[in-house]
């Protein structure tokens, strides 16, 4: 009981000072958050961004995880020039390795969280673009907290049901995007927008 | 034999002196020749009547890859001689797998292998029939390629989300799916039927979402 007290506590605090930060007058550049998890994430993301109007949606803060040696490099071989020119590249630890013993879990989690106020806090985002995985959770939820709009589009493999990832954003995101039809019918508020990627 | 590395290089040279082109480099941006031009665009080998005569040995070849981990049972179904045997009436002349961490299959004059590649686009363009792991990234890939594709879906995996994606993509005749038994009858399948062409999707709607979210104006407690 105590505990949640404190916990809830803590997010009502960390949401006044992330939302003390941003610029209420509306702007017309959007600081636009783009979280690439590794792989065939980055690989749809990368799509999905590659014709952005970078002159709105600009500058562009590319998120990648501490141990993920490629996508940055996919990343500056498909996005424009002139988005990569004023992109700014963020890491996050990632909070947990597989088989980690639950006494260092702590920690490294704590730490990871820690990475991701930082994030939020210094890039200020009007806009979060995420699709996964799960890295990307808490970088969305203290995005949408600091007053951000976050989106999240779930994998073009997903057909019939979603990835954990998923289920969770699909409350936290503000529009949530699917590649096949039949999520719609069972997840309401995703959106099906056709063959995006 | 010669290495599919080194055939694949040169084969772009090849289809320009076939087409009477002097290239001493021909690199295969640059090759005119109408041959490679097709098979520049499509990814899929491609020779008109007149120039089928002059490559008659273009090897028919199937490519089979597994991803980033292993699966040792389809590589076992497609080094069996009843598989060999479906290949022969199939005419095709190679087969080349990609075994990832799994065990190593034997090598045969016909039979090439390797573990892995930084990409495998290559591969699956010299390839023409690709049958492949149900990896999401994998059946894009051949997708894109507009090569004919063959999912095996390994039911060893426990929360198999795969193969919804592979089963979707039958239903909408992209690709044909099976287990690891059923591999020789539906290479059989694939190789008679004509998949339904897979169009690159337009991320216009998305942006469209995007813009659309970011004007409005929203009242709420946690926005």
């Amino acid at each position: 009981m105590l505990y949640t007290a404190i916990a809830a506590g803590a997010v009502v605090l960390l949401a006044l000072l992330l939302r003390r930060r941003r610029k209420r007058d509306s702007q017309k550049k959007i600081k636009t958050l783009v979280v690439l998890g590794s792989g065939g994430h980055t690989a749809e993301m990368l799509r999905l961004i590659t014709d952005f109007d970078f002159d709105r949606y600009g500058p562009l803060t590319l998120v990648t995880a501490a141990t993920d040696t490629t996508s940055r490099a996919k990343a500056e071989r498909e996005l424009p020039r002139e988005a990569l020119a004023t992109a700014r590249w963020a890491a996050i630890p990632r909070a947990r390795e597989v088989g980690q013993s639950f006494g260092s879990s702590v920690p490294s989690t704590l730490r990871a969280l820690f990475a991701c106020v930082h994030l939020i806090w210094t890039a200020s985002p009007d806009l979060v673009l995420v699709n996964g995985p799960g890295t990307c959770v808490p970088v969305a939820v203290l995005g949408r907290l600091s007053g951000a709009r976050v989106i999240f589009v779930e994998s073009w493999c997903r057909v019939e049901s979603l990835s954990l990832t998923g289920r969770i954003m699909y409350w936290v995101a503000h529009r949530f995007v699917v590649h096949w039809p039949e999520l719609v019918r069972r997840y309401p508020r995703a959106e099906y927008l056709g063959r995006i990627c | 034999s010669i290495s599919a590395a080194v055939r694949q290089r040169f084969e772009p040279q090849n289809a320009c002196k076939a087409a009477g082109l002097e290239a001493t480099i021909c690199r295969a941006a640059r090759c005119s020749s109408a041959a490679s031009q097709h098979t520049l665009a499509t990814g899929r080998r491609h020779f008109t009547p007149s120039t089928r005569q002059q490559h008659t040995t273009m090897p028919r070849r199937v490519f089979v890859t597994v991803g980033t981990t292993s699966f040792d049972a389809l590589i076992a179904a497609t080094t069996t001689p009843e598989f060999a045997n479906a290949l022969e009436k199939l005419a095709f002349d190679e087969l080349r797998l990609q075994v990832g961490r799994g065990a190593a299959p034997t090598d045969t004059d016909r039979v090439s292998w390797f573990r892995f590649a930084p990409t495998i686009t290559e591969e699956m363009r010299a390839a023409d029939v690709v049958i492949s792991h149900a990896g999401a990234g994998s059946i894009l890939e051949a997708l894109e390629l507009g090569k004919r594709l063959v999912v095996c879906v390994n039911e060893k995996l426990m929360d198999n989300h795969q193969a919804e994606l592979a089963t979707a993509l039958e239903a909408r005749g992209h690709v044909v799916v099976s287990t690891v038994d059923d591999v020789a009858d539906a290479l059989q399948r694939v190789v008679a039927t004509r998949p339904a062409p897979y169009e690159r999707g337009d991320a216009a709607p998305f942006r469209a979402l995007v813009e659309d979210e970011m004007r409005t104006r929203r009242q709420c407690l946690i926005c």
